[in-house]
């Protein structure tokens, strides 16, 4: 068996298994859980307001006729009766009409009277009654009170003309990006997290020497980045598969959900995102390696990881301000290692990047990439049985000392 | 067959080892031993491969050590450690996998061990309740489960009481047998000279004894004299030739400038007859380690 494959199956195990990495995975899905049974208890466990309208009989009788699932209204001869009644709990509140003025009485403890419904229904009574005094038919009244129709699309800039995607909701695909950019955030931290911990514990146990007498310390580094990259993938098809379940139980939401991801913008912003989240992923797992590997205690491990997570916090911000407007700092931000993986796709969800920006932005992160796993490769090398309490920038100083020294033997 | 010759190992300035050379064959024991910061550890380092010498080769077989498969190798450094969450079946077969075992031959195997080291603990106890003399012993199977061809065991007398310590040199002896060539490191002379086939001393990266300990005795001759006899203190110290005279159990261990000056207080002692004890021997192992690093004159 590989030796990088013994590791990467002794990492994934070892975390599997731990409560740990088990509260990390389940925490989100319980909490959303206890979200929906709360909504769903509250939901279901009320019941529409009902209100007393007392007033003139065809005011009544106007509010009667506008009941609607939501809230009832019934009409009660006195304001007395209706007070009795609804200290007797029959009614949630009292609607009393008197000229042109209304007063709405809550009961406390009942349910809530949704006061725009009662708003818009007097207005309308309002308006019927004032027509009827200036002597205005429905139809006047009708003509009177129409409003134009708006039609919202949204456009992309093709050449001198704009060219509108009919699937397209700008507002959506922002949302959508900006979500995953907040899970890629927390991705990040989590796992740069785990994968520090893990090098770093295993360095200060001094287990190191023992696992390095039998394979090379590449071996060890492809095997534990592998095994991290496992534990994230088990994470995403717990959730992939939670996520389906629910959907699969509410069809309703695909339907709610379509107009977002239909056109070729969504497609574009949904690679760009996918892209990004594993460029994003791979590249501050390599960071948070070569933290690990730097310090010489678990202690110090959460310190050095502060500059990490802090770049991420950049990037994370950058992204949730892309749909504020372009500027020069965000579009340098959406080419740029470690910030890219957040800013580009939000930025093509906005429609303010295409498909060759998007392309350069992911060929730029992938050859960074691909140096920075041999550059911490190496570090990880010359670090990892280098013990130096004076702090990371001391012990970073040092490995490249000894990377150089390597290099000159 | 193992060989280092000249080696050297500079950090900047700092010499850690100089021309250091020696070799190891096959179902041979070689003692290193040294003060703290002798340059024991640096020279296992090089050995495996984590440190690379500055000057000279160190070679297996005749070919540079870089080639030894990683198989072959067996190791427990000196600063102990394991997972300590872990079962001990789970981090020693982690090990065994390592070195390219299969879980069938490793699991018979760990067991082997377990009894012949007489762990105290089942293969499903988590390792940091195990005691540490018991921990030390899960990473020593850990270091030999896979039969390694060459075996260096970093301060591995450490932290075990005699019984453990005889346990682990009988476990050294078997791998021994097989063929194995073992270097191994401790401050605790008795262990050496239990184990040692020959012995290598270093005293600031420098390399200041080597041979066997037959060699090695000789070379200071029977100088070490212990005598119980009507001989005071004060007329064994008048001798001609006599160094110092401690008490010594009930008698006298003196301490002659050459072997010849033996023979006089031999003489004086038995002028009339029995005496219980008189031995006339090279200093001790601890002995000699004192003198060279700097101690007492044998």
């Amino acid at each position: 068996m590989s030796s990088a494959w013994v590791v990467l199956k002794q990492t994934y195990l070892k975390n599997v298994k731990s409560a740990g990495w088990l509260s990390l995975v389940l925490a989100p899905l319980v909490a959303a859980l206890a979200v929906a049974g709360i909504a769903y208890f509250l939901v279901g466990s009320s019941k529409p307001a009902k209100v007393a309208v007392v007033g003139p009989a065809e005011a009544r009788q106007a509010f009667v006729q506008a009941t609607t699932k939501d809230q009832r209204y019934v009409a009660v001869a006195s304001a007395a009766a209706a007070e009795q009644a609804t200290a007797r709990g029959d009614y949630d509140g009292v609607l009393t009409l008197h000229g042109g003025r209304a007063t709405l009485v809550q009961r406390k403890g009942g349910e809530s009277v949704d006061q725009t419904l009662v708003a818009a229904q007097l207005r309308q009574l309002a308006t019927g009654q004032a027509a009827a005094k200036l002597g205005l038919s429905a139809k006047q009244v009708a003509t009177l009170l129409a409003t134009p129709q708006l039609t919202v699309k949204t456009a992309k800039a093709k050449g001198a003309a704009l060219e509108t995607d009919a699937g397209d909701t700008e507002g959506g695909s922002n949302v959508l990006a900006i979500g995953m950019g907040f899970l890629l955030y927390l991705f990040l931290m989590t796992y740069g997290s785990i994968i520090a911990q893990e090098i770093a514990t295993e360095k200060s146990s001094r287990i190191e020497e023992s696992i390095l007498s039998a394979i090379t310390a590449g071996q060890q580094f492809v095997g534990k980045i592998l095994g991290i990259a496992a534990l994230l993938l088990t994470q995403l098809a717990v959730y992939a598969v939670a996520g389906g379940a629910a959907f699969a139980l509410h069809p309703e939401w695909w339907r709610q959900l379509a107009p977002y991801l239909n056109g070729s913008q969504s497609t574009l912003t949904i690679a760009a995102l996918l892209a990004g989240f594993l460029l994003g992923v791979l590249q501050y797992s390599l960071l948070a390696a070569a933290t690990g590997a730097l310090v010489s205690s678990v202690e110090q491990a959460g310190m050095a990881l502060m500059p990490v997570m802090m770049l991420a916090m950049v990037g994370y911000m950058a992204s949730i301000m892309v749909p504020n407007g372009q500027t020069t700092a965000m579009a340098v931000l959406s080419y740029v290692p470690f910030t890219a993986p957040m800013v580009m796709p939000v930025r093509v969800a906005a429609g303010q990047v295409g498909l060759t920006q998007a392309l350069v932005a992911g060929g730029v992160n992938l050859a960074f990439l691909v140096l920075l796993f041999w550059g911490t490769m190496a570090l990880y090398r010359v670090s990892v049985l280098v013990y130096d309490q004076r702090g990371l920038r001391a012990a970073l100083s040092r490995a490249i000392g000894l990377l150089r020294t390597s290099r000159a033997e | 067959m193992l060989e280092l010759t000249d080696v050297t190992k500079r950090f900047g300035q700092a010499t850690a080892v100089s021309h250091l050379g020696f070799t190891v064959a096959p179902g041979e024991i070689l003692g290193l031993i040294g003060q703290n910061g002798a340059g024991k550890t640096t020279t296992f380092r090089m050995i495996l491969g984590f440190l690379r010498p500055t000057a000279g080769t160190i070679t297996w077989a005749g070919r540079p050590i870089g080639e030894l498969p990683r198989t072959a190798l067996g190791y427990l450094p000196e600063e102990r450690g394991l997972y300590p969450k872990q079962t001990v079946q789970e981090q020693v077969l982690f090990f065994a996998a390592l070195h390219g075992m299969r879980r069938a031959a490793a699991m018979a195997e760990l067991r082997r061990l377990m009894a012949a080291f007489a762990v105290k603990g089942k293969l499903t106890d988590k390792l940091q309740t195990l005691s540490k003399g018991n921990q030390q012993k899960v990473q020593l199977i850990a270091a030999i489960i896979h039969r390694p061809r060459l075996l260096i065991l970093d301060e591995p007398f450490s932290g075990l009481d005699p019984v453990n310590a005889d346990l682990l040199i009988q476990g050294v002896r078997a791998l021994q047998a097989t063929g194995c060539a073992i270097i191994f490191s401790s401050h605790d002379m008795h262990n050496v000279t239990a184990l040692s086939d020959k012995v290598l001393m270093l005293r600031n990266g420098a390399q200041v004894l080597t041979g066997t300990q037959a060699e090695i005795e000789a070379q200071f001759g029977r100088t070490h004299l212990t005598i119980e006899s009507p001989l005071t203190q004060q007329q064994l110290a008048a001798f001609p030739g006599v160094l110092k005279v401690v008490p010594d159990g009930g008698g006298f261990a003196v301490t002659l400038a050459e072997e010849a000056a033996g023979k006089a207080i031999f003489e004086a002692a038995t002028q009339d007859g029995y005496i219980p004890r008189f031995a006339q021997e090279a200093p001790s192992l601890e002995a000699i380690f004192k003198q060279k690093a700097g101690g007492d004159h044998v």
